[in-house]
Order: structure tokens, then C-alpha cells, then sequence
């Protein structure tokens, strides 16, 4: 048993929710660790260390350029940033005063979410498109002006297509006859692996996180043009220690040469492994699981697929005819206690997701669900 | 021979000088690396884990509250923010816009440096008074005004007597009935000197990279009521918060406050004592060669704490003190050597692990022998 986490007090978890920042995020893979702890033994320079590995990362997607980033939130940061600023070294390190900057980002109704203050933290405002229902492009045209900088994009597609709202083809050929860049948030767009190689060159800008492909918590990186890209790289962290020393607004978005290094080498494995073989480990991980409470009434089990980095998750069915309890109940059962086992769960189920699991986890939460069941 | 940089293309470098961010900024402590590596086998609610993390980190420094960060920058911009929004959610919704609230921040020129962007970022504006040798209390005393938010200052060994001293200042914001906000990003040494700079001010911020945590964390620390809004403004906040890009993983939350606790808990003059070892190997190499005219390894006052200055003939050498320091840099792996000056070379040994001494010693030597 980690002592660590009671040593600080703090409740550990095991987590069958999925990649939240709120939970930490990712724990990386073992490859990623190993050469984290090789990048431990030097130093680097940093602003090197961020322009190899910016290639190394346009290089494996087939992009013009990318800049590594504190998280995908960051990547839309200094998206925006580098968009409405440029390169000039006065007007980057005015942010977020934008005066005389063209500073305003279209963004459909339908697709307001938590992170679209990125574009508003570094002093860009959101002309909000469309609404609830959807966005046409007539709307989203007719909105840009002399003051647009960019159209801002979510993608959150899980392998459908929203066809009320504009898609990422169209609002770039919208930026493209107005030359407006468009800024595309595709955090999680990981997996399928033909998915992430087409979103990463769909857009002017494309932004990821590095938790979805085994890289730490708090990594991401930007991709596209790479004048944009290179915009983008001088509102960063290093940016204002080195070349003519611009006042950026990045610096607080540290990274590690060490997480640097962790989310390239996360990225190369991710594009490299046979995912089938990662998949298959996962249903042995349900499949633990799924033996321990097979035997139990009113109990029933079902894998479904699912179309992004975390590919399966185990669903937990309790039919209320034959067994008294709730998935609320179950879930908070297994939530109190050392290590605390998070699950998501509704009236009559809990479902589990597999990709964060650790080794030997799938055992501790058989086990705890049973006693939960029982 | 490490191969990772090598394969990315970048050039691996030994650091005998101090803890730069453009050059990685620090490298966890054992201790630090274990119980980071630790973390990673569990999960953990984040909230929980910054909460417990900035108890203990108040703890030791004898303050109401403290809140790790991603470093001592994001640090400054998390309790400016806080400053001016307090806990009003309206408030923190509008950043950077700032329009009705309180955003000005007086600031001596004098002390003007690359980090005061900070206040600026989250819609403040500096107010700076005195000029460039100086400031007096009574004019820092006439810029505030209606819309001041908060005094800044930057704790530094290099404040001079004619600007206004951290005490002054800390007094001068009380009497307005105003925090001081206090940059003390590597002011940790000696103990009771780090005590005293996280305790004047009501909040104060420091960066974790100097006291062995990892590079990219630091925390603020001091009153209560402005923690718990910086807190708001912090990357698990929910609600859109403004500092949600100034991300941390779990594995650095408990690095930094591990390297807290072992910053407190370790003997500091064994620390001088073992780093003062390193110096004395790479001092040895040289000091009887014809082209040094002199050696000296002497306390500094800062948290390395020990130095070793090596003064160059540079007549006989042929080469001055950052010819040296660049032939250096062009070895493989680089060695990271400062030239203070034309004609000398100052090392700090904290950042040399094992082997790495002799290693310098020896490529300094074969610089100063020609």
C-alpha cells in the first residue's frame, strides 16, 4: 500500500472514471516514466529542448510545426495569443491589452463550454454564433468583421458528425476566404489513430492533451501553420528568457524538461503500439471484474466499445427485480473506504472505465465490488 | 551517457550554475523523485490533495494558508487576481477585464525585472514610483490611491538602502489597509530568513525549483482570505477559472510540498559541507595552474549558499573569463559554467550529482591549460 498519499492525509484513489483533471489526470506510461527519469540525469536547454521536440511532434502527424504546452487548455491559450498578437516583440507583451489588435473570436452557440475562456484569458472576446440548436455557415460568415482574429472550434465528436452545427471543413474554408485562422480544440481526439493524424493537419491551429495518450497530466501541445505555431512559441514560458526576450504572457504555463520529454516519448509510443493488443489488455481487465460478480443474481456485465483514446469501459447492471440495491449506492459503497474506488453510476448501474486502471486494480475493485454486492 | 536528448536532438548539460528555467530549472531530490514516483500508483482527488498540501506548506511556514502553483510566476499572477477580485464570483468571471475593480499596483521602478509582467497579466496595472536608483516611502506613500489594489514588492538580496525596505513597505500597505504582495521566488536561506520573508507579507510567493522540487511548481502562501481566492482562480477550480492553462500533475503537487518538508527537516551545513566538497575537487584541478591567479570558495547569500570563484590570468590564458565559459558549453555533454566579468568564472556545485565534479574539474582544467 502507497504511503504517501497517507502521509499527506490525502485518500487515494483508484479511478474508473477516466482521464479528469480533477483526479490528476494521467498517470504516464511506463515508457514515458523511464524517459523521464533519463531526462532527470541532465539538463538542457530549454528553448532547444522545446524547438527538437516541437519538431519531433510535427514530424510524427505529419503537421508544419507544433509547440509543446502546460495541457491543452494552454494550447488554446497560446493559440489565441499568438493569433491576435503576432510576433512583435511590443505587441505580445501588451496582452491582454489587445488595442488596435484584432481581437475577437467567433464561436458557435452550440459549442460553449468550460475551456472557451481561453480565448478571453489573454484579453480575446467571444462573438457567439448560432444557437442552441446549431450554427449555419451563412451565420458564421456573415459573422466576421474587421476585429475577427480567429474562429475558435470544438471538436467533440465521438466518430458522429453533428450536422447542425458548421464542421471544422467549413469554417476553414469560411477562414480561409476571409483569412481568419481557425483554432481547433481537439483534447481527446486521440484514438482512432487515423482520426488524430486527420484532425492535427485539418485546422490552422489544432490543439491536444497529453493525458489522452499516456503523457502527464499537465502536457498538451499546439500543431498547424507554422507561422502561427511560431507566434504561439513567443507567448511561452521560456520565450521571455531568451532571442530578444518578449514579455509573454506564457511564463506561468511552466513545464518540465522532464514532462517535455515524457509527452514526446508518450506520443511516439501511442502512435507505435498495436492498440488491438492495448484493447485486449483492457477486457482482461473487465474480464476480472466480470468473473467476480458473474455468479451473483440479478447482476449482469456487458463491454462496449467505444470510439476514442479510452476504447472500452465495463458496464455493472443490477435488475431491480432481483437485487435491492441501487448503482448510487453501490458506487458511494465503493468511493468510501482506502483506497477509494470512483466509478460512474445511475439508478440501476455503474460503469467502469478500464484505460486508467492500474495493474492489479481490476482485483481490489472485483473484490470491493462484491463486498459492495453482498 | 544519457541517450533521451541525444536522440531528440538536443544537447545534455552539466549545470554548475543555478536554477534557470531556460535551462530546466531544477532536478527533483531523491526523496522528491520517490515520492513523486509513489504518487503515480494511486489516483487522487486533486481538490483534496492541494488543500491537505497547502495546510502542511502553511504549517511549516508558520502562515494562515498556502496553495501550490506552477511555479513562483503563476504564483504572482494567481494572488494579483486574487487581489483584485477577492472571492466574488462576478469579479473572477471578468478577468482580465478589470473595469470597477481596484487593479492598480504600486511598485518601485528600482525593482522593475522580467517577472513584473506577472501583475499585468490578469488585467493589473503597475504603478511605479521612485526611479531607477530609487525610491523614498513618501512617494511610494503618494501613488496610492482609490483604485490601488495592493503594493508589490521583490525581495531580493540586491535591494539597495535607497529603495524602499520590505518592512517600510509591508507597514506602508497596512496603514492604507492594504496587502503587500511579496515575489521571494528563491528567498529561502537561510531558514529564518525564509520564515520572516513568507510571514511579512500577505501574500508571498516562492518557487519550488530551489529547494529541490520539480521545475515547474512554487506556491504562495499568507492570509487566509486571499489564498482562498487564489485558490478559485486555480486549474481544478470549477467555473471557468482564469488560471486553468497554469496546470499541475499530482506526482508535482507532492513533490513540492515533499521538498518542503525535507527543505526544513535536512541539515543545512551538510548540505554546505557536501557542496562545499564538490567545489573543493573542481578548485583542486585548477587552482595551481599558471593561467589562475586566484581561487576562493566563500559563502554567497542566497540559497545555494556556497560558491566558488575562480579568477583568470587572462594574459597568460589567452582567453577571457566567457571565451572559457563558451568553450565550455561547446563539450559534449555541455557544461554550464557563469563568467562574472571578464576574467572570472564562478560555480555552484547544488546541481552537480555524482561524478559530475570531477567531470568539471577536469574539463575546466584542460580549458585553463590552453
Amino acid at each position: 500500500m502507497i504511503d504517501i498519499y497517507s502521509r499527506l492525509g490525502v485518500t487515494p484513489v483508484i479511478n474508473g472514471i477516466g482521464n479528469k483533471t480533477f483526479l490528476g489526470g494521467s498517470t504516464p506510461s511506463a515508457r514515458a516514466k523511464l524517459a523521464m527519469e533519463e531526462a532527470d540525469h541532465y539538463y538542457c536547454s530549454m528553448p532547444e529542448l522545446m524547438e527538437r521536440t516541437g519538431e519531433r511532434v510535427a514530424e510524427l502527424l505529419g503537421v508544419e510545426a507544433a509547440f509543446i504546452t502546460s495541457g491543452c487548455a494552454s494550447a488554446i491559450l497560446h493559440a489565441a495569443a499568438g493569433v491576435m498578437a503576432g510576433t512583435e516583440k511590443e505587441d505580445l507583451g501588451r496582452l491582454p491589452d489587445t488595442t488596435g489588435m484584432k481581437s475577437e473570436f467567433i464561436f458557435q452557440r452550440k459549442q460553449r463550454y468550460f475551456y472557451d475562456r481561453c480565448y478571453v484569458v489573454p484579453g480575446g472576446s467571444l462573438v457567439v454564433v448560432g444557437d442552441e440548436e446549431g450554427c449555419t455557415v451563412q451565420e458564421m460568415e456573415d459573422a466576421i468583421g474587421p476585429d475577427t482574429a480567429g474562429i475558435g472550434y470544438v471538436d467533440k465528436s465521438r466518430g458522429t458528425e453533428d450536422s447542425a452545427i458548421v464542421s471544422i471543413n467549413a469554417a476553414m474554408e469560411i477562414g480561409r476566404r476571409h483569412d481568419v485562422p481557425v483554432i481547433v480544440d481537439a483534447a481527446y481526439q486521440a484514438y482512432p489513430l487515423d482520426r488524430m493524424r486527420w484532425i492535427s493537419g485539418a485546422a490552422d491551429l489544432v490543439c491536444f492533451g497529453g493525458k489522452y495518450f499516456g503523457a502527464p497530466s499537465s502536457t498538451g501541445f499546439l500543431c498547424g501553420r507554422a507561422d502561427l505555431v511560431h507566434a504561439a512559441s513567443r507567448q511561452g514560458f521560456v520565450a521571455s528568457q531568451s532571442g530578444d526576450r518578449p514579455r509573454s504572457f506564457g511564463r506561468s504555463m511552466k513545464v518540465d524538461r522532464q514532462e517535455v520529454v515524457g509527452m514526446v516519448v508518450a506520443l511516439e509510443e501511442w502512435l507505435t503500439i498495436d492498440h488491438e493488443d492495448r484493447i485486449l489488455g483492457l477486457l482482461d481487465m473487465a474480464r476480472v471484474i466480470q468473473q467476480a460478480v458473474d455468479d451473483v443474481p440479478g447482476v449482469s456485465t456487458d463491454v462496449q466499445r467505444v470510439e476514442s483514446h479510452a476504447a472500452a469501459a465495463l458496464t455493472v447492471e443490477f435488475s431491480p427485480s432481483l437485487i435491492a440495491v441501487s448503482g448510487h449506492a453501490v458506487a458511494e459503497e465503493m468511493a468510501s473506504g482506502s483506497p477509494s474506488i470512483l466509478v460512474g453510476h445511475d439508478d440501476s448501474s455503474i460503469r467502469i472505465a478500464l484505460h486508467t486502471l492500474h495493474e492489479g486494480q481490476p482485483e481490489v475493485i472485483a473484490e470491493r465490488l462484491r463486498a459492495a454486492l453482498r | 551517457m544519457t541517450d533521451i536528448y541525444t536522440r531528440l536532438g538536443a544537447r545534455p548539460v552539466i549545470n554548475a550554475s543555478g536554477n534557470t528555467t531556460i535551462w530546466g530549472g531544477s532536478t527533483p531530490t531523491p526523496a522528491v523523485q520517490r515520492a513523486m514516483d509513489e504518487a503515480s500508483g494511486y489516483w487522487v482527488e486533486m481538490e483534496e490533495l492541494l488543500a491537505r498540501s497547502g495546510e502542511l506548506i502553511a504549517e511549516a511556514l508558520g502562515v494562515e494558508a498556502a496553495y501550490p502553483t506552477s511555479g513562483c510566476f503563476s504564483a504572482l499572477v494567481l494572488s494579483t487576481a486574487a487581489i483584485m477580485t477577492g472571492s466574488d464570483p462576478e469579479k473572477m468571471a471578468k478577468l482580465p477585464d478589470t473595469a470597477g475593480m481596484k487593479n492598480e499596483f504600486v511598485f518601485q521602478e528600482a525593482q522593475s525585472y522580467g517577472y513584473d509582467r506577472a501583475y499585468s497579466v490578469p488585467g493589473g496595472k503597475l504603478i511605479k514610483v521612485g526611479d531607477e536608483n530609487g525610491c523614498a516611502i513618501e512617494e511610494m506613500e503618494a501613488a496610492i490611491g482609490p483604485s490601488t489594489a495592493a503594493i508589490v514588492y521583490l525581495v531580493a538580496r540586491t535591494n539597495t538602502e535607497s529603495m524602499v525596505s520590505y518592512d517600510d513597505a509591508a507597514n506602508l500597505a497596512h496603514d492604507h489597509g492594504l496587502p503587500i504582495l511579496a515575489d521571494c521566488a528563491a528567498q529561502i536561506y537561510p531558514i529564518d530568513y525564509f520564515l520572516e520573508n513568507a510571514q511579512k507579507a500577505d501574500l508571498a510567493c516562492f518557487g519550488g525549483k530551489y529547494m529541490g522540487a520539480p521545475h515547474s511548481t512554487g506556491f504562495l502562501c499568507g492570509k487566509k482570505d486571499l489564498v482562498d481566492a487564489a485558490v478559485d482562480h486555480g486549474f481544478i477550480s470549477p467555473g471557468k477559472p482564469f488560471g486553468r492553462a497554469m496546470k499541475m500533475d499530482r506526482q508535482e503537487i507532492v513533490g513540492v510540498v515533499t521538498a518542503v518538508s525535507e527543505w526544513f527537516a535536512m541539515d543545512h551545513e551538510e548540505r554546505l559541507l557536501i557542496a562545499g566538497g564538490k567545489l573543493g575537487i573542481i578548485e583542486d584541478a585548477v587552482s595551481g595552474l599558471s593561467t589562475v591567479d586566484s581561487t576562493s570558495i566563500a559563502a554567497s547569500d542566497n540559497y545555494m549558499a556556497i560558491s566558488l570563484n575562480v579568477t583568470l590570468d587572462t594574459k597568460t590564458l589567452g582567453k577571457d573569463a566567457p571565451e572559457v565559459s563558451k568553450a565550455l558549453d561547446n563539450m559534449n555533454p555541455r557544461i554550464r559554467v557563469d563568467a562574472t566579468g571578464n576574467d572570472s568564472l564562478v560555480l555552484v556545485a547544488h546541481n552537480l550529482t555524482d561524478g559530475e565534479p570531477e567531470l568539471v574539474a577536469e574539463s575546466l582544467r584542460s580549458a585553463l591549460e590552453g
